[in-house]
């Protein structure tokens, strides 16, 4: 078979505008530059504020800043007219835009006024007094783009740029100056962090506000809340509460997640599950002398039988899920 | 004759490769919810093919399950020597594949489900181990073995990552001859030459072959023809190779020979690819083309440098933004054929994990620096710090 549109259509699966419209497109009658124009349009953006940061912060000391500052400020001012001009007002539902850059803008005004503030943090050598406090301001500020004009992209951005405030925060090392350092505690504001979020994602769901926020809210969620767990199993004193923490939460978290089909996060939960049941199961031995053969069979018994169990559940996860 | 060195049966492939185009087209929303439940209901597969993330799930279980068999089957055969584990893991191997072939396949009609997919790998790369072992080989043999072994998991298994490394282990294979028999110089256009014959053997093939379960083996075939092509021509390569393989010594003014004619290469063959692309509609020839042709500008920046390379990135940026703006506005309606609009939804495009991508790559800079794009199933590489130092 190779025109499946064929098929359908001679067995009556299809509408004849449906065929025709279907075949213009395999025989290329029209062809779409969807993804190209947006791909260029997206690295167009990337270079154009990856370069205006670094060259403001290159010419520290030369004359002209100002002039910068103003023109990147007037740039965000010109793109917030746009975004003004043709938003939509907030609903809790979500919100669509009919002009097609309106989220591109957004997203280059975003990162303008990054490029904003870090140049005015370095041009009044401010970078030690303010980082954190720019850091949640622009959290903040991303956070209120998100919601007003129904961005995940910003969303994601202020969740990124909040979990490094935070750990910027708890870190006595000076991470402004150049000194960056994981501390003993970092683990610890990941955990929190991470449980903020999944509180705040379903929160803000059940009480039907954006409810398609839901994913990015859970899904940075469970990466701190897991990353935070494991790395604490490794590197702090008190490994086996870690341990059983993250054993108790993640076997909680996958069967919540299995029941509900949401297979992204069931995954995240088996491996935490995974890694911190076995690292339980090599303490114990090892603490009662246990036989180290055991270990031979551990892992392919585990892996294997855990793909049977998987697959002898099949129907639950179907490709149609 | 193609159906009887396929493992799957021809007949379900195309049954679930309809299902799962009509699916596409029911969340491009270009046919009904009682169309695609009349579809589903028409063509029914009873091939066992997870989602995403449970093969993924699958595929990392099974990847250390299987071997981590070797383990315990090495404790119990004790020290064997060399030549015993080689044939232990011949047999495993072999053992591996037949279940995977006979039990998973045939019985539990299994296709790329993840475990299908770990199993072939885990078991070719046990054949490899006991074909090759700890020797010396002469260099030449290693990507023979890995031609062999990756094309039969490509034909056998319609495995695309196997296809793609089939090139891979025969580019290297042609590099080694061409080195062995001291043609270094040849190599650009030895290059050029057989990965044309492979484009065009490819366009022959797919006529043959009409069949729509192998488009995405016939996409990743041409795509690795012309990138090769374009490779094997740049600038860029053929003067690094040339130092480092012929130990060829540049003076202070000097260049490498027909040093023009690989400039010409680099400049004209991603624009010759977009135009081509552009005047036959082919979206392929487009995106090799718009890659090819950043893949030229760093090339051509980096022997002809203009300084302050940071004023060309911004100036690069605006242009981009400016272009694509210019086109998107341009593609408002149909004009040769082209449009702006979204006909038919990327299978792999989600809106969530692409706002994940975007803020990992957008959002500032990584306190690792390393831009994790494949976040996406989760290893957890965040930490753009937006307002931070660095820049």
């Amino acid at each position: 078979m190779n025109n499946f549109n064929k098929t359908l259509f001679e067995r009556n699966l299809l509408t004849n505008t449906q065929y025709e419209f279907l075949e213009s497109i395999r025989t290329r009658k029209i062809v779409s530059l969807y993804y190209e124009l947006r791909l260029l349009l997206y690295l167009g953006i990337m270079l154009f504020t990856g370069g205006v940061g670094y060259f403001a912060y290159q010419n520290i000391g030369d004359m002209g800043h100002m002039l910068s500052m103003i023109a990147i400020g007037i740039f965000i001012a010109i793109g917030f007219i746009f975004i003004q001009k043709h938003a939509q007002p907030y609903s809790n539902k979500k919100v669509r835009v009919t002009q097609i850059y309106f989220d591109y803008i957004l997203v280059l005004v975003s990162l303008l006024i990054i490029t904003l503030f870090t140049y005015i943090q370095v041009y009044y050598n401010l970078v030690e007094q303010l980082l954190n406090f720019t850091s949640f301001l622009t959290a903040a500020l991303f956070l209120f783009m998100a919601y007003r004009y129904d961005n995940r992209a910003l969303l994601s951005m202020a969740i990124t740029v909040l979990a490094a405030a935070f750990g910027i925060a708890i870190t006595p090392i000076n991470w402004a100056s150049g000194d960056w350092m994981v501390t003993s505690n970092l683990y610890n504001s990941s955990i929190v962090l991470g449980i903020v979020l999944l509180v705040s994602g379903q929160l803000l769901h059940h009480n039907n506000i954006k409810q398609h926020f839901r994913f990015t809210f859970l899904n940075f969620g469970l990466i701190l809340f897991y990353i935070g767990c494991i790395s604490a199993i490794f590197d702090s004193e008190l490994e086996i509460i870690y341990a059983l923490i993250t054993v108790a939460s993640s076997l909680t978290l996958s069967y919540y997640t299995w029941k509900n089909k949401e297979f992204l996060f069931f995954l995240y939960s088996n491996i935490a599950a995974y890694i911190s049941f076995t690292y339980l199961l090599f303490t114990l031995l090892d603490k009662i002398h246990g036989d180290e053969i055991f270990f031979a069979y551990y892992i392919p018994i585990s892996c294997i039988g855990y793909i049977v169990f998987l697959v002898n559940k099949k129907s639950h996860f179907s490709h149609d899920n | 004759m193609t159906t009887s060195l396929i493992a799957y049966n021809l007949n379900d492939l195309e049954t679930k490769a309809v299902l799962s185009e009509s699916q596409n087209l029911y969340k491009s929303k270009l046919i009904t919810q009682d169309q695609w439940f009349k579809i589903r209901e028409a063509f029914k597969s009873d091939l066992y093919s997870p989602n995403i993330f449970m093969r993924v799930l699958l595929f990392i279980a099974a990847i250390i399950g299987f071997n981590s068999i070797l383990v315990p089957i090495g404790i119990t055969f004790g020290s064997i020597g060399e030549i015993g584990y080689r044939f232990l893991t011949l047999i495993v191997g072999l053992g591996l594949l037949i279940f995977i072939e006979k039990v998973l396949i045939k019985d539990k009609l299994h296709y790329k489900s993840g475990v299908t997919e770990a199993g072939i790998y885990v078991g070719l790369g046990f054949l490899a181990f006991a074909f090759l072992g700890f020797d010396n080989h002469p260099t030449i043999v290693y990507p023979i073995v890995g031609f062999v072994l990756a094309a039969f998991a490509a034909i056998r298994y319609l495995n695309l990552t196997a296809l793609v490394l089939t090139f891979g282990f025969l580019g290297w294979i042609e590099f080694q001859l061409l080195a062995d028999i001291n043609l270094m110089a040849l190599m650009p256009f030895g290059f050029i030459i057989s990965f044309g014959l492979i484009y065009l053997g490819c366009l022959k093939l797919k006529v043959k072959l009409s069949n729509i379960v192998f488009t995405s083996h016939f996409i990743i075939v041409e795509t690795i023809a012309l990138l090769m092509i374009y490779i094997a021509g740049n600038y860029f390569v053929v003067r690094e190779l040339s130092i480092e393989m012929m130990n060829l010594e540049i003076a202070e003014n000097g260049n490498i020979p027909f040093a023009y004619l690989f400039y010409l290469f680099t400049a004209l063959i991603p624009i010759a690819y977009i135009y081509w692309g552009i005047k036959q509609k082919l979206i392929l020839f487009i995106r090799v083309g718009l890659l090819t042709i950043a893949l030229s500008v760093i090339t051509l920046k980096i022997y002809f440098n203009l300084g302050q390379p940071i004023v060309t990135v911004t100036i690069a940026g605006a242009v981009l933004i400016i272009l694509s703006l210019l086109l998107l506005n341009y593609l408002k309606q149909i004009r040769n054929g082209f449009t702006r609009d979204l006909l038919l939804n990327d299978k792999w495009n989600s809106n969530d994990l692409a706002a994940f991508v975007a803020s990992q790559t957008l959002g500032g800079h990584s306190t690792t620096n390393s831009p994790n794009n494949d976040a996406s199933f989760g290893d957890g590489q965040f930490g753009g710090a937006g307002a931070g130092g660095n820049w």
